[in-house]
């Protein structure tokens, strides 16, 4: 005797397939502190940081790739005129920056970490029983702590930043804001894909701009307003081969 | 249409209602701009039952003791985010801990007998007087004496200033403020400022006895 179609082990096995392949995230983000106010300076701009020698340290942390980070904001600083080396600092203290003829103006030393992940094991539990339909919900907080320092050393601007994304993972909940994404969404709003990743790095990028600006102002006026006199290298390192 | 979005609404909702957790998050549910226009502090639980009291539990004895509980608060800000041009909120949204800092720096550099003046100079006027305003009571909340009068140059060197490039105008009008006794004796004169019309950080400078000193 021949079974109903949606008894057959098959189809079901095919409907389970769809469920899964169609499951996805959903993740929102929102900046807590610093990363929400305006900036003053026009990060498409690419005159902002003509002539700016910068370099950049990205500290490794916890949950935080940071040889990506430093490879982004390079792009970033880039696009705006800056010649900018970047360094990932693997170790905490341990810089390798060596002595250098051409020694930047502006030192920027990046860390980012996690500060909180929470997930509700009850969420991951009744995401499972339901085949996804009820969305399992982790959220990630994350910090940037940043330094700007001159070529001696004096900082001149410190900040930090505060993000947090909620990530909602099912196929309910990722059916329905892709279909509301799709149909009634502007793109701004959109929270499918990886429009959170696009906000946020605009947002980091832009104040990151922002701090290396300020910085340089201060530096300026530390200066009592005398032109930028090129920095002295470096001493070598007693011992160091010529 | 309509009758396509509720549809989608009560499947989205079927998925969410399970989890109150998530119900409570202030981002779901919301748009971008009210994500945005929301002012977020994390405290950790104690701090939090303290100010919340009835909306969060407290801390049991082991969380106490591992600290590693934290609750989001978030109020929606007084201003919206675009409501006040770019600069003027990035200043004004950081100005007590600008202003303090700057303040801390003056303080350390005169005695208490000093008699402090203050002017802030900004391209908004409401904006200069806000930053003025804060200026003086902080000073004031230092326990320092603060005068309301502001030292000002007759018309003509006013005039005469304001041909002057930034690096010389505040030394030349701090000369001049103890040469024509518009400043005199123990008074010092505590200036805030932009010199950049694209930074959102504000700096500070002391004139005493016809010196004009940046602070740090």
């Amino acid at each position: 005797m021949a079974l109903a179609l949606h008894q057959r082990p098959d189809v079901r096995a095919g409907w389970l397939v769809v469920a899964l392949i169609s499951t996805g995230c959903v993740t929102v983000y929102q900046p807590l502190v610093g990363l929400q106010r305006p900036i003053a300076i026009d990060p498409s701009w690419s005159n902002t940081f003509a002539g700016t020698k910068l370099h950049l340290r990205c500290h490794q942390a916890d949950g935080v790739e940071a040889d990506v980070l430093c490879r982004n904001l390079r792009t970033a600083f880039s696009k705006q005129g800056a010649a900018v080396t970047t360094e990932v600092v693997r170790q905490p203290g341990r810089s390798a920056m060596a002595p250098n003829a051409d020694p930047p103006q502006y030192v920027m030393d990046i860390t980012s970490r996690r500060v909180g992940q929470s997930a509700s094991a009850l969420s991951a539990v009744l995401c499972i029983i339901t085949f996804t339909i009820v969305p399992q919900v982790e959220e990630y907080s994350f910090a940037q702590d940043v330094t700007v320092r001159d070529a001696q050393g004096f900082i001149l601007a410190q900040q930090t930043f505060h993000e947090r994304f909620v990530e909602s993972f099912g196929v309910g909940v990722w059916a329905v804001n892709g279909l509301l994404d799709l149909l009634v969404r502007p793109k701004e709003e959109q929270v499918t894909g990886d429009r959170f990743k696009e906000e946020f790095s605009k947002d980091l990028h832009g104040h990151l701009g922002q701090v290396l600006y300020n910085a340089s102002v201060r530096a300026r006026v530390m200066r009592s307003f005398e032109p930028d006199a090129p920095a002295k290298p470096a001493e070598k390192p007693k011992g160091a081969a010529p | 249409m309509r009758g396509l979005r509720a549809l989608v609404g009560l499947l989205g909702l079927s998925g969410c209602v399970l989890d109150p957790r998530f119900l409570a998050d202030p981002v779901v549910f919301s748009n971008r701009a009210e994500r945005r226009s929301l002012d977020c502090t994390r405290l950790s639980q104690l701090e939090a039952f303290e100010r919340y009291p009835g909306q969060v539990p407290a801390p049991q004895a082991r969380t106490l003791a591992s600290e590693d509980t934290t609750v989001l608060t978030c109020a929606p800000r007084y201003f919206g985010i675009d409501e006040r041009p770019a600069r003027d909120e990035a200043i004004l949204s950081t100005l007590r801990e600008q202003v303090g800092a700057l303040a801390d720096q003056a303080r350390a550099l005169h005695g208490r007998e000093a008699v402090w003046h203050v002017d802030a100079f900004y391209p908004s006027l409401p904006v200069a007087q806000k930053i003025a305003v804060a200026a003086r009571t902080t000073l004031a909340e230092r326990g320092l004496t603060v005068s309301n009068r502001v030292p000002t140059l007759a018309a003509g060197d006013v005039a005469v200033l304001a041909t002057l490039p930034p690096a010389e105008v505040y030394a030349a009008a701090c000369r001049r403020s103890f040469e024509t006794r518009v400043l005199e004796g123990n008074d010092v004169f505590l200036g805030v400022m932009i010199v950049d019309a694209r930074e959102t950080i504000l700096h500070g400078g002391v004139c005493s006895e016809g010196a004009w000193r940046w602070l740090p």
